[in-house]
């Protein structure tokens, strides 16, 4: 959708007041979006009041949107940043500790068993990562996006971005091998 | 060196996705009350709408809102319970309905007929449908029931009914209905004096407030004095009233033209030091607010006077003895300057605590 022909018309009929367009946008990047925001906020229902809110941002500001190769969705991801945030400021809800899913929601009988350790491993070295560390791998994985998308909703250079995307994951590598070390 | 696609680092990604990813159970498309609320959002960007709606799914979960328009700064708890209040089809529906009742029968009051329960009446007011304000509106009910009571000769009832309208209704009534209010007011007491005398105190303190004055008031330097002390019973509703207006022409302007109020007030102006402005503006009200009719008489007044001030005092010299308050009214004119003061609306509340604006994204 973010690249390509068609979302490029859907992006123009969008700065028409397209109706459809708006739907269309919405809907293809809904999963990816509120995911991240479900990651950052630790809470479905917060996530969909940021997704809802980002779009209505959108729709504000769509005439401030200059089309690149990396499309609409990175654009979309740098608004629901901010929304999270300001969110989170409203809200009073401190930013769980480690943004770890374990972390905000207590896995159940079934979840201990079925998770692995490694996962477990995994989780607890994300944990360890800086917040911004933190918000770049989860754009880039849960958010689905490129590098150069993750600059594009940074407001950064991709090149940037691949380097602190390096360094995060090699941070992650040597605490899992600390981890894995001791365990 | 780390090269996107294809080393260890991507592998590390792929745990990381598997660990990081979404609950199951968190609803990966929008609902129907989402794309609602962003087709709301569009339409409000873009009023004259390029598309028809395109909500096509809407049927399948009822219960969107359309809650909110596309405003950037709008508050997000706000919205959410918004969102959360739509979740079910049926409140959605009533939130509707509730609206569609609001504004029906507001706007069916306004042309003049049915009558609006009270707490519809006051959203419908403070959304700023055309209705009277319910102080109005409970001034217009106690002059019925005034009348009632004269009518039925029940004295005590209409004297309390004078009483609550001078002394409670009309100060509540907001300063742009207060010349409706107070004009409807005295006509109810005038009306009813003849009937039952005994009200006249009462409406002297309301109506005959200015023909006293005037009498006290010597004739001769007329101008400032005289002015003033009619002005005195009015100022405080006068100011409110015309804050919004140009002048304090107001009623007076159909006979003598602009002469009288603005004259008046200029020349007092000087003396007690007040606005510049020239609106008579000032008088705190309250106690005094009784003094509405001034206006009106001094109207009738006026003509025959000087262009000038003197407009007052010729006329009604009689009675009314309890406006001796000559005095008072110098006083009051004074008090009256405050009205600096009363400027506070300005003073908004601030809107919201929105947080520091954050740039989106690379807009």
């Amino acid at each position: 959708m973010d690249k390509g022909q068609g979302a490029g018309n859907l992006v123009e009929r969008a700065r028409q007041g397209d109706q459809e367009a708006w739907a269309a946008l919405y809907t293809s990047v809904y999963a990816r979006l509120v995911a991240f925001a479900h990651r950052r906020l630790g809470n479905a229902d917060l996530a969909r009041d940021a997704v809802s809110e980002t779009m209505a941002r959108a729709v504000t500001r769509i005439d401030s949107y200059v089309g690149t190769d990396e499309g609409f969705a990175p654009w979309l991801f740098g608004i629901c940043r901010h929304v999270v945030v300001d969110i989170q400021r409203q809200t009073y809800r401190p930013l769980p500790p480690g943004l770890l899913r374990s972390d905000v929601d207590d896995p159940g009988p079934a979840e201990v068993v079925l998770d692995s350790e490694e996962q477990a491993q995994v989780r607890a070295a994300f944990a360890r990562l800086d917040p911004d560390e933190r918000e770049l791998l989860e754009l880039r994985v849960v958010g689905g996006m490129s590098s150069a998308e993750v600059a594009a909703a940074l407001g950064k250079q991709p090149g940037t971005v691949r380097m602190a995307q390096m360094r995060a994951l090699g941070r992650l590598r040597t605490f899992l091998e600390e981890a894995s070390r001791v365990g | 060196m780390w090269v996107e696609g294809g080393d260890i680092h991507d592998e590390l990604l792929d745990r990381l996705g598997g660990v990081l990813a979404p609950p199951e159970d968190l609803e990966l498309t929008p609902s129907a009350a989402e794309l609602e609320m962003l087709a709301a959002a569009v339409a409000a960007r873009w009023p004259e709408g390029a598309a028809a709606p395109a909500v096509e799914e809407a049927d399948q979960t009822p219960g969107g809102t359309p809650a909110f328009p596309g405003s950037p700064v709008r508050p997000l708890v706000r919205r959410r319970s918004l969102r959360r209040l739509g979740s079910g089809a049926w409140r959605a529906g009533s939130v509707a309905a509730g609206l569609v009742l609001v504004s029906a029968s507001a706007a069916a009051a306004a042309n003049g007929g049915v009558p609006l329960p009270d707490p519809v009446r006051v959203v419908a007011y403070t959304v700023g449908l055309p209705v009277d304000s319910p102080a109005l509106h409970e001034t217009h009910e106690d002059i019925k029931e005034l009348k009632e009571a004269v009518e039925a000769n029940d004295k005590p009832k209409a004297e309390a009914k004078a009483r609550e309208l001078v002394h409670k209704d009309l100060p509540k009534v907001p300063a742009d209905e207060k010349r409706e209010a107070k004009t409807k007011v005295d006509a109810a007491i005038a009306e009813a004096v003849p009937k039952m005398p005994s009200l006249a105190s009462t409406a002297t303190t309301t109506t005959t407030a200015p023909p006293a004055t005037t009498t006290t008031e010597p004739a001769p330097a007329p101008s400032t004095t005289a002015t003033t002390l009619e002005e005195k019973p009015n100022k405080g509703e006068e100011k409110e009233k015309d804050r919004d207006k140009p002048a304090g022409t107001t009623k007076t302007t159909e006979t003598t033209t602009t002469t009288e109020p603005e004259s008046t007030t200029t020349t007092t102006t000087p003396e007690t030091g007040e606005e510049p402005s020239g609106d008579p503006g000032a008088g705190t009200g309250d106690g005094g607010s009784i003094g509405t009719d001034p206006g009106p008489t001094t109207t009738t007044t006026a003509p025959p006077d000087t262009t000038t001030t003197t407009g007052p005092p010729p006329e009604e010299t009689t009675t009314t003895t309890t406006t001796a308050p000559p005095t008072t009214t110098t006083t009051t004119a004074p008090t009256v300057q405050p009205a600096t003061e009363e400027e506070p609306p300005t003073v908004q509340p601030a809107t919201e605590e929105e947080p520091p604006v954050v740039e989106d994204g690379q807009e």
